[in-house]
């Protein structure tokens, strides 16, 4: 890894040259490019490439950026995009939801969480998939929400149509991408005498890769906490609270026209009230923009809004000193390189990373430019190469997304119980499991829950191996089902056998095609794997009589190539 | 399904990932090698409510400004129980109190703690893993990799916030809603999406066909084993991926009873979990386990809601006493209840505290001094220097950090802590 990114300075970075599209040094072969591709695919979409490209790739390996474009142009790739940021502000986390009261009665909780976590995310999904400069995701003057989300919240204007849509919000507040957007302030609230540090670090944190909580606080128990004054007087003197408070206080004087606090129990107590008086305030839909909080730090002795030392007006002008911070190009690339490369953040050094931060500056930030310098440098392309990344651990989401792109199977539960059914009251919803932590897998297969778990697993778990087991066992059977329902041409996977084919050469001819589409990989008839897998095929139809024997042989089958170690790693 | 352990070894794959890397045999520690039971107080717990009495002291906002004056039972008071003075309040927190009597002979507390920052995260990776940034495990994860191998599952969370480190491998997670008992046991029935009618589970192999599969799954990984070597990553992910699947079919054919106890969705709080601890330890599952102690301390508004999370916590931790002693694990677990931080001194304009950087810990069962304090804060809750190796507070002593408490509790459990952390000196007070 630490070999990799000087090879980009010198071919491609910043000189508009093009970045070799396969390999290295060694002969591309048509079995590499293969390779290269499933990776590129899995890093950017989430599942296999088709059939139909790795047939192009194999004949033609020059073909795979032009691929690569098609794939940064799909919801797949926005998906990835929208996870990767999730990783970073931590805002699909179940204690987002507000409730399901009032017009919003009836929703599900899960749809009415999603208004909340999936803002910020949406945004910047919408900014890298319609090619726009990077930093808008600090200085847009619009955002994306879903249908739900102008009965949730006031003054916000969205275009019509289903699912995630352009929007304005008409109250007046400043334009900053992100940092206008009431989904990431609902993530991160600011109660009591904290005075909107837990927001300003976040924003240092996730923006600028420069937390606060990395630093030891000495703190002395000499201050009166319970003085406003004296404890003013502190972090304004003494030199162990100046330290970091002559940066965080100004960044967080910027969110005092943010609604500090806003959650269930604000708007239950709010309708339990009947809505009236003060209580409106809490009724949907919820205004979250103050603008006359603006001079609130006075009130409370903190700094005025300022951004490392430079002046600062509002979220307006945050956004713009931050998109202006050669720290915000740098730990976006940080970002993106841990991401995307499986390597935490903290360990990529700054010489790795100049390059390509150069290259992103010069390009205008142009995130999908980063995207294509990273996953088709040389030492992205084979798992095994000595001085390459390395095999990746298949996250949650992509395990869901290449087990539904091959069988098209989707796990998900529903615990609405019958009081839920009828009433239509304090529904959960349909859970995707690798998108739940309360019943479902997210953290338990290796992802995060963006509260208490805010790290993911990049390996192996016995708790992923298992949950890999058992979405094994149903996406074949489901698909086995499926597929000897339906006429050939529209399988996903069984289009060369029916239900009762037994014959030997039509069932490994069979697996052929299954190995190329899971593992991209050319194999004979009589390969060893596809011996293996036979193997399994035949012991299990010769335990079963019946017409269905076969078809259950071919679920006991597909359960053990869903759980081949090239499904859990890549 | 039958599994041989390290059978993928027998198979001809790889060997151990330690030896790939190269890393050094480890010295033993000078403890036996013993169970832990990691419990978290999570929040950040006003100690002065419990472990660390500061009654009368006119600098620090104590649990008295909540007595009712009406009501002559509900006061607070010092009590010196076991040998450890403590806030009590026989009508708030009656199970304080209790779980002193019946187990304070063998706790230590340890006051005065430095913990350097005032976030939960910040505060949480500190506390548990000794580092404020890096590859460590917590604790538990920690004990687990080098004392518990031999274990199907040598590390359980039953937190669902387990800090896993570099040591995911070695760790299983029951979920917040025992999640884990629809993948150990297949038969679980779960409902599938609105209006699909689908019952899970659609479909499971036959016992039959385990054997098959098990093969099948074992000569796959022989054959991905032999792509070690070359790249030192996909040499661990490899070994990692072997290693749990190994670990996962173990955890499926020895840990029937454990499956049986798990309810979906069932919150794994400590007074529900406490017998499925005993389990998890008495069967050998796994020799490591993290759980919450219950409930939330973090009390921003209203520091009056202390009371009940004490009494939550004590609760827990006193059914999971009771439940260790019957399963006879007492002489051989240690268990080690923390909180990330504890709260400001005074409180604030809405009458709840704030975060603070020090905390205080509990330490109980083999191997500890029982029975006694060791550390202290100042009327303002700063740590007292202490002799690390009594654990007495002196002037000529050292600021007790979270690094030297974790190390500390990595000898006792039998690991030595120089492998983890170097630079730590072992805070050795709280050991018998």
């Amino acid at each position: 890894m630490r070999r990799w990114l000087p090879l980009l300075a010198a071919v491609g970075c910043g000189s508009g040259e093009e970045v070799p599209a396969t390999g290295g040094p060694e002969e591309v072969t048509a079995e590499s490019a293969r390779t290269q591709a499933m990776r590129v695919s899995m890093a950017v979409r989430g599942h296999r490439p088709s059939l139909e490209e790795l047939d192009a790739v194999s004949e033609d390996p020059t073909v795979l950026p032009s691929l690569l474009e098609t794939w940064m142009a799909s919801p797949a790739f926005g998906e990835t995009i929208r996870h990767m940021h999730a990783d970073v502000l931590l805002t699909r986390t179940a204690r987002s939801a507000l409730p399901a009261v009032g017009p919003l009665a009836g929703e599900t909780r899960n749809d009415l969480s999603a208004v909340v976590t999936e803002e910020p995310l949406a945004l910047i999904e919408h900014i890298v998939l319609d090619d726009r400069p990077y930093t808008e995701v600090v200085t847009a003057d619009y955002t994306v929400v879903g249908e739900l989300a102008p009965t949730m919240f006031a003054d916000l204007s969205r275009e019509s149509g289903p699912g995630d849509q352009v929007a304005v919000y008409t109250d007046g507040r400043p334009a900053a991408g992100i940092l206008s957007t009431n989904g990431l302030w609902l993530r991160f609230q600011s109660a009591g005498q904290n005075y909107q540090r837990q927001r300003a670090n976040a924003i240092a944190s996730a923006l600028l890769c420069a937390s606060y909580d990395d630093r030891d606080i000495p703190i002395s128990g000499d201050i009166d906490l319970s003085d406003d004054e004296a404890l003013a007087n502190a972090l304004n003197t003494q030199a162990e609270c100046v330290a970091c408070h002559q940066t965080l206080d100004p960044l967080g004087s910027h969110l005092f026209t943010i609604r500090s606090v806003l959650n269930v129990n604000n708007v239950q107590i709010a309708y339990a009230n009947g809505c009236a008086g003060q209580a409106a305030a809490s009724c949907y839909p919820l205004p979250v923009y103050v603008p006359q909080g603006a001079d609130r730090w006075r009130r409370f002795g903190t700094r005025p809004p300022g951004y490392y030392g430079s002046e600062s007006d509002d979220l307006g002008t945050l956004g713009a000193h931050i998109a202006a911070d050669p720290r915000f190009a740098q730990c976006t690339v940080r970002r993106f390189v841990s991401y995307l490369t499986q390597t935490p953040a903290d360990e990529l050094t700054i010489p790795e990373l100049a390059p390509l931060q150069a290259r992103f500056v010069d390009s205008g930030f142009d995130a999908r430019d980063l995207v294509e310098a990273i996953v088709l440098d040389p030492a992205f392309a084979q798992p095994d190469d000595e001085d390459g990344i390395g095999l990746m651990a298949t996250r949650p989401f992509q395990l869901a997304a290449t087990v539904e792109d091959l069988t098209g199977f989707r796990f998900v539960f529903n615990f609405d119980g019958a009081p839920c059914r009828q009433n239509g009251t304090n529904c959960r919803g349909d859970i995707d499991v690798v998108y739940d932590d309360t019943l479902g897998f997210r953290s338990m297969a290796g992802g995060i829950d963006g509260f208490r778990v805010t790290r993911p697993t990049w390996t192996t778990t016995p708790t992923k191996a298992l949950f890999v087991a058992a979405l094994a066992e149903e996406a074949a059977g489901h698909v086995v089902d499926a597929d000897f329902a339906s006429p050939a041409a529209d399988r996903h996977l069984l289009g060369d056998v029916e239900a009762d084919t037994d014959d030997e050469t039509a069932v490994r001819a069979q697996l052929v095609t299954v190995h190329r589409r899971f593992f991209g990989i050319e194999v004979d008839a009589d390969n060893p794997e596809i011996d293996e897998a036979f193997g399994l095929f035949d012991a299990a139809r010769s335990r079963r009589s019946g017409p269905s024997a076969a078809a259950e042989a071919w679920k006991v089958t597909l359960t053990g190539l869903l759980q081949d170690p090239r499904i859990l790693l890549y | 399904m039958n599994s041989n352990r390290r059978s993928f070894l027998a198979g001809g794959a790889a060997v151990s990932a330690l030896a790939t890397l190269g890393l050094p045999r480890i010295a033993a520690s000078a403890s036996p090698a013993r169970k832990l039971v990691l419990v978290h107080a999570d929040g950040g717990w006003d100690v002065t409510v419990g472990l660390d009495p500061k009654l009368g002291v006119s600098t620090i906002d104590g649990p008295d400004l909540d007595e009712d004056p009406n009501n002559p039972e509900d006061r607070e008071s010092v009590e010196t129980i076991s040998g450890i003075p403590l806030a009590t309040n026989r009508f708030k927190r009656p199970q304080l109190a209790a779980f002193f009597e019946r187990w304070g002979a063998r706790a230590a507390v340890v006051n005065g703690l430095w913990v350097g920052a005032i976030s939960h995260p910040a505060c949480i990776q500190r506390v548990f893993t000794g580092q404020s940034a890096g590859s460590n495990g917590d604790m538990a994860a920690l004990a687990a990799a080098r004392v518990g191998l031999d274990a199907p599952v040598p590390y359980m969370d039953l937190s669902g916030a387990g800090i896993t480190g570099a040591y995911a491998a070695y760790a299983g997670r029951t979920g917040s809603a025992n999640q884990l008992e629809i993948l150990l046991d297949r038969d679980t029935n779960v409902p599938g999406p609105l209006g699909s009618g689908l019952v899970y589970p659609g479909f499971t192999p036959e016992p039959s066909d385990a054997s098959d599969l098990e093969g099948f799954l074992q000569a796959r990984g022989r054959r991905m084993a032999m792509r070690e070597g070359a790249n030192l990553r996909t040499t661990r992910q490899v070994d990692d991926l072997l290693e749990s699947r190994m670990r996962a079919d173990l955890l499926r054919s020895e840990g029937g009873g454990f499956a049986d106890s798990l309810q979906l969705g069932r919150q794994s709080t400590l007074v529900n979990m406490a017998p499925t601890v005993r389990d998890l330890l008495t069967s050998g599952l796994c020799q490591t386990v993290s759980i919450d102690a219950g409930g939330n301390f973090d009390t921003h508004q209203d520091n009056s809601d202390q009371h009940a999370q004490w009494e939550t916590a004590f609760t827990g931790i006193g059914a999971l006493m009771q439940e260790l002693e019957a399963g006879g694990l007492l002489s051989e677990t240690v268990v080690v209840v923390v909180s990330e931080m504890t709260r400001t001194p005074r409180r604030n304009a809405q009458g709840g505290k704030d975060h603070w950087s020090t905390t205080s810990a509990m330490v109980l069962g083999a191997g500890v001094s029982g029975g006694r304090v060791v550390g202290g804060s100042t009327d303002t809750l700063d740590s007292r220097p202490v002799d690390l190796q009594t654990g007495e507070v002196t002037a000529s002593g050292v600021t007790p950090r979270y690094d030297n408490f974790v190390a500390g509790v990595l000898e006792l459990v039998g690991v030595d802590p120089a492998e983890f952390l170097p630079s730590s000196e072992v805070y050795r007070g709280f050991h018998a």
